[in-house]
């Protein structure tokens, strides 16, 4: 799960890491009112769990109130790489003396994490390594040990830095890096990391991943999730235990893995149709869970067909056959559904299916399943 | 023959007696796999399918001279019963579960590497050497013995591919699902070793999908290797930061994209296939145009 800039920041700040003081508002009209707490100028950002929102004019120094109904003419209503912008930021202006880096991340090369920190923020750090590597500052974490302020300290001077400033990045740093692990994080990152006139830090942006694998040790997060930048759909997947993600076509696809789903995509909008979604259902299939994930899927009024691709390994692909057979006869529309099955309890799961009407596919081409929806479209229409 | 799991494995099942540890030891018992013994703990003493349960892991590595494990705990304990089959000295183990914390996969890996153990996965279907054994939840009828190894980040996709394979008269020395969270036990580089140096194994056919940097590994090892990788990529259609059900499976920024993979495969002379369906083909070729084994000793 990422976090919005505004809800890391507010760990950030239950952290003692100072943040630029900011108010979140979700309207036009709220945003003009809270304009007038920043003395005529301030920073206006829309809220997505995504980057490059900078260069696509999602941050902007407003100056009026002009300036407001201009950014909010932009981006009210509109999606940002797939993300609908509900969200806003506004804060004040830092009076900015310099703009750092730093962050803790996993490191799946090391098997660890790796802390970087650069003198030049506010910039795509990827790029400044490859351009200018002697900026960039990179450690190995060993997960089996633990690091200090001291250790942050020694790297940091020999990388440059002294005196106060040192002193103050390396107790952020040993902040990070203990929050990192005590929460179950993937990826902290600061940038830029403001310093101002009298020499202060700010985190004047924030990323903050967490590890949705660990959230349940975690209850901090857990009201987070409730409040998770997701859509409906979404939310319901998450009630059924399934991986849902909206995509633009008209072809429904469900499959019982993650590849399998993504093949199946790719070889649906190969032939030229357009896939609808990717729902995988992962190792927990009941009938349930069929049954209302063809309900899902069918929910996308713009859904014609819908393809299910199940492997029974650990999945009973006799539970899938009965949940796919319920789930079609209680749609409220008439939807094509075609199926494809191999695996533990095979022949019993097909005879289920094949009893019921649903075209069955025996083997294990994906290529083949696509043939089959292509033929029934065209018989249909 | 194999790699990793051969016939001198014998295997544990640690969580033997919960709801999917008991039914899959039934179908690994059922395929011929070399089970030993169980562990729950606190379940000591009893059976499941007439195999023996014990307290812990070091008892079945006394009494049974177990040295391989596959591990059907549930995700929050799994970081625990790896740690304990690590330090009874099992040098095989196979992490099936999905939702493992990362921070816990740091801990299990680097444990693992100090003791020279093998960590397959997490979230892994496991691994297969059909007509030896399998320890993991992938359906046996999917695989055929033969002479091509296969590594796969999906479990489902490699069950597709060894469909394909199987279908053109091929078959798989060993079928290795490696993981699909962000973090793994043992590293690509790892399975390609034992596949190159294995006798048994003409070529390596390397499934993957998007997000994550273990093709580019694969790539980068891959270009001193002996034997012949053809790869697929799985993911071409998943938009940018999203999460395609396996939580290594993101594209970020142009990081992890289909492009960046296949750009880095083919410039280490891996053959791409755009298509699993081509995948016979290749193989085809492969065995067409030279003597595989005249094609690694040129290499040498």
């Amino acid at each position: 799960m990422k976090l919005l800039e505004h809800q890391g920041k507010q760990f950030l700040s239950s952290w003692d890491i100072p943040v630029p003081r900011g108010i979140v508002v979700k309207t036009k009209e709220k945003a003009k009112e809270a304009f007038h707490e920043f003395n005529g100028k301030a920073v206006l950002k829309i809220q997505v769990p995504v980057g490059g929102r900078g260069k696509a004019g999602g941050v902007k120094l407003v100056n009026s109130i002009n300036d407001i109904d201009e950014f909010f003419a932009k981006w009210q209503g509109r999606d940002f790489k797939s993300f609908p912008v509900e969200t806003f930021l506004i804060e004040e202006i830092l009076n900015i003396k310099s703009e750092m880096y730093i962050s803790i991340a996993l490191n799946p090369k090391a098997g660890g994490l790796i802390f970087i920190f650069s003198r030049e923020g506010g910039v795509d750090i990827e790029e400044v390594a490859e351009k200018t590597p002697e900026k960039v500052l990179k450690l190995n974490l060993k997960p089996t040990e633990e690091y200090k302020e001291y250790y942050f300290r020694k790297e940091l001077r020999k990388f440059g830095l002294k005196g106060k400033i040192l002193t103050k990045l390396s107790r952020l740093a040993e902040k990070l890096y203990l929050n990192f692990k005590k929460n179950d994080l993937m990826l902290v990152e600061i940038n830029p990391l403001v310093i101002v006139e009298k020499g202060e830090i700010f985190a004047a942006d924030s990323k903050i991943e967490v590890d949705d694998s660990g959230i349940f040790r975690h209850k901090q997060f857990q009201e987070f999730r409730e409040l998770e930048y997701i859509t409906e759909l979404e939310k319901e997947a998450q009630d059924i235990g399934v991986t849902y993600v909206k995509l633009d076509g008209d072809i429904g696809i469900i499959a019982s893995g993650a590849g399998l789903a993504m093949e199946t995509i790719d070889l649906v909008n190969a032939a030229g149709y357009k896939s609808a979604n990717f729902l995988e259902t992962g190792g927990g299939i009941t009938k349930e869970l069929i049954h209302r994930s063809v309900h899902l899927v069918t929910k996308d009024k713009n859904v014609r067909a819908v393809i299910v691709s199940l492997y029974g390994g650990v999945n009973p692909l006799v539970e899938a056959a009965k949940g796919l057979v319920s789930g079609k006869q209680s749609l409220d529309r008439d939807v094509l559904i075609i199926a494809k099955a191999l695996g533990n309890q095979q022949e019993e799961c097909w005879k289920i299916l094949e009893e019921a009407g649903i075209p069955i596919l025996k083997n294990h081409r994906s290529e083949d399943i696509v043939e089959v929806l292509k033929q029934r479209l065209e018989v249909a229409s | 023959m194999s790699i990793l799991l051969t016939n001198d494995t014998r295997a544990i099942i640690q969580g033997i007696t919960g709801r999917i540890g008991s039914i899959q030891a039934m179908w690994m018992k059922k395929y011929g796999t070399n089970i030993v013994a169980g562990v729950t703990p606190g379940n000591g003493g009893t059976e499941v399918e007439r195999i023996p349960v014990y307290d812990d892991v070091f008892e079945t590595v006394e009494k049974h001279q177990a040295n391989a494990s596959v591990i059907f705990v549930p995700a929050p304990f799994a970081k625990d019963a790896v740690l304990e089959a690590i330090d009874a000295g099992i040098k095989l183990i196979v992490c099936v579960p999905e939702h493992i914390p990362v921070n816990d996969t740091l801990i299990m890996r680097s444990k693992a590497q100090e003791k020279g153990v093998i960590l397959i996965g997490p979230n892994t279907p496991g691994i297969i050497s059909p007509g030896i054994g399998k320890l993991g939840i992938m359906p046996a009828n999917m695989f055929n013995k033969g002479r091509i190894g296969l590594l796969s980040r999906s479990g489902t996709l490699s069950y597709e591919v060894a469909g394909y394979i199987n279908a053109a008269g091929y078959g798989q020395s060993t079928m290795i699902g490696i993981g699909g969270d962000p973090i793994r036990g043992a590293d690509i580089s790892v399975y390609l070793q034992q596949f190159d140096e294995d006798p048994d194994t003409d070529i390596v056919v390397l499934v993957g999908e998007i997000g994550g940097s273990v093709e580019e590994d694969a790539a980068n090892y891959a270009k001193n290797m002996k034997k012949p990788v053809i790869a697929f990529i799985a993911g071409k259609n998943a938009p940018e930061g999203k999460k395609m059900g396996h939580a290594g499976a993101i594209i970020d920024g142009k990081q992890g994209t289909v492009e960046s993979k296949v750009k880095a495969l083919k410039e280490a002379g891996v053959i791409v296939a755009d298509r699993i369906a081509e995948i016979p083909e290749l193989i085809n070729k492969l065995y067409e145009n030279q003597n595989i084994s005249e094609i690694a000793s040129a290499k040498e």
